[in-house]
């Protein structure tokens, strides 16, 4: 199938604000949630079937952007390393936001999926495990093996840190 | 780093998805009630559902820009029903939904002057043409496409016997003569009973609240609404075997 013209400027009407609105959020800027927002709108274009049977259009656009801002936070990560190396100072600026949001978007940037989409319904939006399961389409259960999977690599990663 | 975080949501608030589904109406009626109550009385999810829909980010350089890639990029691929590639053996079915000739899709037609809306079922990996009054099953999917006599606003819901009200379209300017497949099917859960499904086509965009307020006050029936012309599609689902 093709998403029309018409069709895809009423979901960019009703949905781009909140994609935007939550790529900021988790991204931290506005460049960052700009690009986000491209990335979803113009992979539906490519790929219109990833619509399809979804409960609502609402709940595909949330796992969307949460995917799309994931894939970013790897990509920002991979790159402050580049730069880093390189011994130019990275795009981040940790000044602009509390240290807990910085800390928290360097440990989505590491933990794979689905970890990093557990880590952000369970931690930044505060959903419960059986709003999360049909997001992932797993059960409640599994959901809740995974986040302590998340927990369990965040006290690994403390360890790390603490004998460094 | 997890757990030293403040928690994001209060006790008793809907998270931020269940925010943005109660803004998009696909709530069930009583989800949309009990949110709607919640609303009333919480400054913090009300501050949260105006941010959510904050709509200055639309008038940004950006999103004008995307919004005009947009709309050069949209329908540019060739029209077809790619969600029926999701189904097991759906490939002979995908034939079954090609459009005739002539253009008209062969679906079933909820008519009235030239606006129309067609529905075509996905049962057990094969399609058929619904039908006003026809019976479909918990699982089965469908897939809506319209037409209008002349340049309108577009709105699709439906309506379940669960008194669940979902938005399936919202199309602000919906060109006349050619079919348009709406983005979106619709998987059937396992509540039996009626399924209604109200199309409207507007002069202008509709409000759209008190659009799905009158859909909800009639049950899923609405019999007109100003500036609107109004079809409707009924489907009664059967109970799972």
């Amino acid at each position: 199938m093709s998403v029309s013209a018409a069709e895809l400027d009423a979901l960019f009407r009703s949905h781009g604000p909140r994609v935007f609105r939550r790529a900021r959020r988790l991204l931290g800027r506005d460049a960052d949630a700009h690009e986000v927002v491209q990335d979803v709108f113009l992979g539906l274009v490519e790929r219109p079937g990833q619509l399809e049977l979804r409960d609502g259009v609402s709940a595909w656009f949330y796992t969307a952007t949460t995917h799309a801002c994931l894939n970013r936070l790897r990509n920002m990560r991979g790159r402050a390393r580049i730069l880093a190396a390189r011994g130019q100072p990275s795009e981040a600026d940790p000044q602009l936001e509390p240290d807990a949001l910085v800390q928290l978007r360097d440990a989505l940037a590491q933990l794979p999926p689905p970890l990093g989409e557990v880590a952000v319904y369970t931690f930044v939006d505060g959903m419960t495990q059986e709003e999360i399961a049909p997001l992932l389409g797993c059960s409640r259960r599994q959901v809740g093996v995974l986040i302590e999977r998340v927990r369990a690599w965040g006290r690994e990663q403390e360890a790390r840190c603490s004998t460094r | 780093v997890f757990d030293t975080l403040t928690p994001p949501r209060s006790e008793g608030c809907p998270s931020p998805l269940a925010l943005g589904e109660y803004a998009a109406s696909e709530l069930a009626h009583d989800s949309h009630a009990q949110m709607a109550a919640h609303l009333s009385s919480c400054p913090r999810c009300r501050e949260a559902l105006r941010d959510l829909d904050d709509p200055s980010y639309l008038g940004s350089p950006q999103a004008k820009a995307l919004r005009a890639e947009l709309a050069r990029r949209g329908g540019a691929r060739p029209r077809g029903y790619a969600w029926l590639g999701a189904a097991a053996a759906a490939a002979a079915a995908l034939l079954l939904f090609a459009r005739s000739p002539g253009g008209e899709p062969d679906g079933a037609r909820a008519k009235g002057a030239d606006d129309s809306i067609t529905v075509h079922v996905l049962h057990a990996g094969r399609v058929r043409r619904g039908g006003d009054g026809d019976e479909v099953m918990p699982g089965d999917a469908l897939r809506f496409a319209t037409t209008s006599a002349r340049l309108c606003a577009f709105a699709l819901y439906g309506y379940d016997a669960r008194g669940r009200l979902d938005s399936y379209a919202q199309i602000d300017r919906l060109e006349p003569g050619r079919e348009v497949a709406l983005p979106s099917a619709v998987r059937l859960d396992d509540t039996p009973g009626e399924e209604r499904f109200t199309a409207v086509f507007c002069d202008a965009p509709p409000d759209a609240h008190a659009l799905t307020e009158a859909i909800r006050a009639g049950a899923g029936r609405l019999a007109g609404f100003p500036g609107c012309r109004v079809r409707s599609l009924v489907l009664h689902k059967a109970v799972a075997p």
